[in-house]
């Protein structure tokens, strides 16, 4: 049996170049050069679990940055969150190691030109992907300033959202408490052209809600359990709006207008998230 | 006596349709083959069963939809799919064309429901010869209880469609989650199966960490993985026992070439894989060479040697 040659999603073994352990986070630079070639904001890969999780066994991750200038060392960072009990998705790596990655996986941002800045919001893990949308906006010149909101305190170990190469309009600050997070996302909302909004559900839907309230344009990245991240499971279904309809977090998403979504069915109250 | 690994011949039969390989995607896990024909090449497949349709679009449950276990992963996707019309107007020539050997499954909430598929499939131009039967759905019209469950109600779905497709290979897939496996599997078959697919997914809860309330909006799904590869080497070998003349396309927690000779030796003609392909896409690739090299190393030529081999006795040395 053979493996059919094509330009979409495809099996790629990085190779763990560095790992580093920051309080609440593991960061790893993998060398990937064709997913660091084809990867857009957004988008995802799939990186194996560590041994005795799942099934299902792979883990689903949105590249903080990517290098794309280092011929085979060319790759990305992932950013995990370090688990309370176990290694987390990264934790047990070191260099030298082979990850068996699946990517480019998901559709990419595809943001309009809007009158105004966009704001980048993201949240926790939600941070990488904010991170790597507002590179892609600084190279493209797009005007923006981006937002993230990190486990406290926010202190050197927090490093891990700082990149080396020092970004501009970026801010890293505590999460704050629900009650507080709908005031502190309409401060970020008023003044911007759209918001791009990258969290836990229940505060990706508050933060839409505060933009839709103030008719502002918002995108959401979502990240629902994905069995396979390829399209095959439809474990990550997304209802959508109109027409009860179920879309497919992995192939159709994970970035919705945050309009498209019925949030009421999303994250009903009562319900696991 | 060991072969090598190239000598070993893996076709086999499943009630007369010939696989090159035994390998076969498990209905559910692979879509209608787009997706996963980017990792694989279908034509050297053993064969893909597409996911089950109803008679027309239906949109599922809602998220959420799935949870991990420690061996096994519970999913509730409550047939959310696009309905034998379009499986039948789209995917299924998309199929023929990629050179695909294809089971086609159909479900239905009421034993209507399985016979109008059956009926878009007798008056559509696009041949489908081998049908899985999905019987492990809730019937509507008695409070919602699962045909899989009752021999009578069981054999009145297959029953149903082998009225209106009298020459269409029929298998219908088997749930574990009965009393007497080979009393539904006897129903079946007198209703008109040629083949029997088992097992179905185990009924499973979880119950959220945070929350200590249901993970699953249905509360309640299908248990896959490794977890149930025992329960499914138990049922193929007791069907397989009862009725040893009816082919079985075995499944349940295969992800490796091993497992897949495990069921073979317990009585499969043929061997589904499941959840494996969420995590690695190209599994049948990896799985089948392991099976040929295991296959190789017990001196079997032919994969259709080692069908149900288990049930005689040991030869002394």
């Amino acid at each position: 049996m053979t493996r059919p040659r094509h330009q979409g999603p495809a099996r790629e073994d990085g190779t763990v170049l560095l790992r580093t352990d920051f309080d609440h986070y593991t960061s790893i630079e993998v060398a990937a050069p064709r997913i660091a070639r084809l990867i857009q904001p957004g988008q995802f890969v799939s990186v194996p679990a560590p041994p005795g999780f799942g099934p299902p066994g792979r883990w689903m991750l949105s590249p903080a940055a990517v290098r794309r200038d280092s011929g085979d060392a060319s790759g990305l960072r992932l950013v995990a969150r370090r688990s309370d009990n176990g290694p987390g998705a990264l934790g047990q790596l070191h260099s030298g190691d082979l990850l068996a990655l699946i990517g480019p996986l998901g559709s990419p941002f595809q943001l309009p030109a809007v009158a105004g800045i966009t704001s980048i919001i993201g949240v926790d893990h939600g941070a990488a992907a904010a991170l790597f949308v507002a590179d892609s906006l600084r190279e493209a010149g797009g005007p923006h300033q981006t937002h993230l909101f990190v486990p406290a305190p926010v202190d050197k170990h927090a490093a891990v959202w700082w990149d080396p190469v020092p970004r501009a309009a970026v801010s890293v600050e505590a999460t704050p408490e629900p009650q507080r997070w709908t005031t502190r996302v309409a401060r970020l909302a008023a003044r911007a052209g759209q918001v791009v909004i990258i969290a836990p559900t229940p505060l990706a839907r508050t933060a839409y809600e505060v933009c839709r309230a103030r008719q502002v344009p918002c995108w959401v990245l979502l990240e629902p359990f994905m069995a396979c991240g390829i399209g095959l499971c439809l474990t990550c279904a997304v209802p959508v709006a109109p027409g009860n309809t179920y879309a497919r977090g992995c192939v159709d998403g994970p970035v919705f207008p945050g309009d498209q979504i019925a949030w009421q069915h999303l994250s009903p109250a009562g319900r696991p998230t | 006596m060991t072969l090598h690994p190239d000598d070993v011949d893996l076709t086999t039969d499943l009630a007369g349709l010939r696989l090159s390989t035994p390998l076969v995607l498990a209905s559910g896990t692979a879509m209608y083959g787009r997706e996963i024909s980017t990792f694989l090449n279908l034509a050297e497949t053993g064969a893909i069963a597409t996911k089950s349709v109803l008679a027309r679009p239906w949109p599922g449950l809602p998220p959420a939809r799935a949870a991990t276990t420690p061996a096994g992963m519970l999913n509730s996707i409550g047939l959310q799919g696009e309905g034998i019309r379009t499986l039948l107007d789209e995917h299924l020539p998309w199929l023929a064309k990629q050179g695909a050997t294809t089971l086609v499954s159909i479900a239905g909430h009421s034993i209507d429901e399985y016979a109008t598929c059956a009926k878009a499939i007798a008056e559509h131009h696009q041949p489908v010869d081998t049908l899985e039967i999905n019987i492990s759905c809730p019937n509507v019209e008695d409070q919602d209880r699962v045909f899989a469950r009752n021999p009578d109600a069981a054999a009145r779905v297959v029953a149903a469609v082998r009225t209106v497709l009298p020459h269409t290979r029929i298998t219908a897939k088997l749930s574990p989650d009965v009393a007497d496996i080979t009393e539904i599997a006897r129903a079946c078959v007198d209703a008109g199966a040629d083949a029997l697919s088992l097992i179905n997914t185990l009924l499973g809860a979880a119950i959220h960490p945070r929350t200590l309330r249901p993970t699953l909006s249905h509360t309640f799904g299908g248990l896959s993985g490794p977890a149930i590869k025992p329960v499914a080497v138990r049922c193929i070998w007791q069907v397989h026992q009862a009725l040893p003349h009816i082919p079985v396309l075995g499944g349940g927690g295969v992800r490796r070439g091993q497992d897949a000779l495990d069921l073979t030796a317990a009585g499969a003609s043929a061997v589904s894989i499941g959840t494996v392909n969420f995590e690695e896409p190209d599994a049948a690739v990896r799985i089948t060479a392991e099976l040929r090299t295991l296959l190789a190393s017990h001196g079997i030529a032919r994969y259709r040697d080692a069908i149900g081999v288990a049930h005689r006795p040991l030869e002394p040395r």
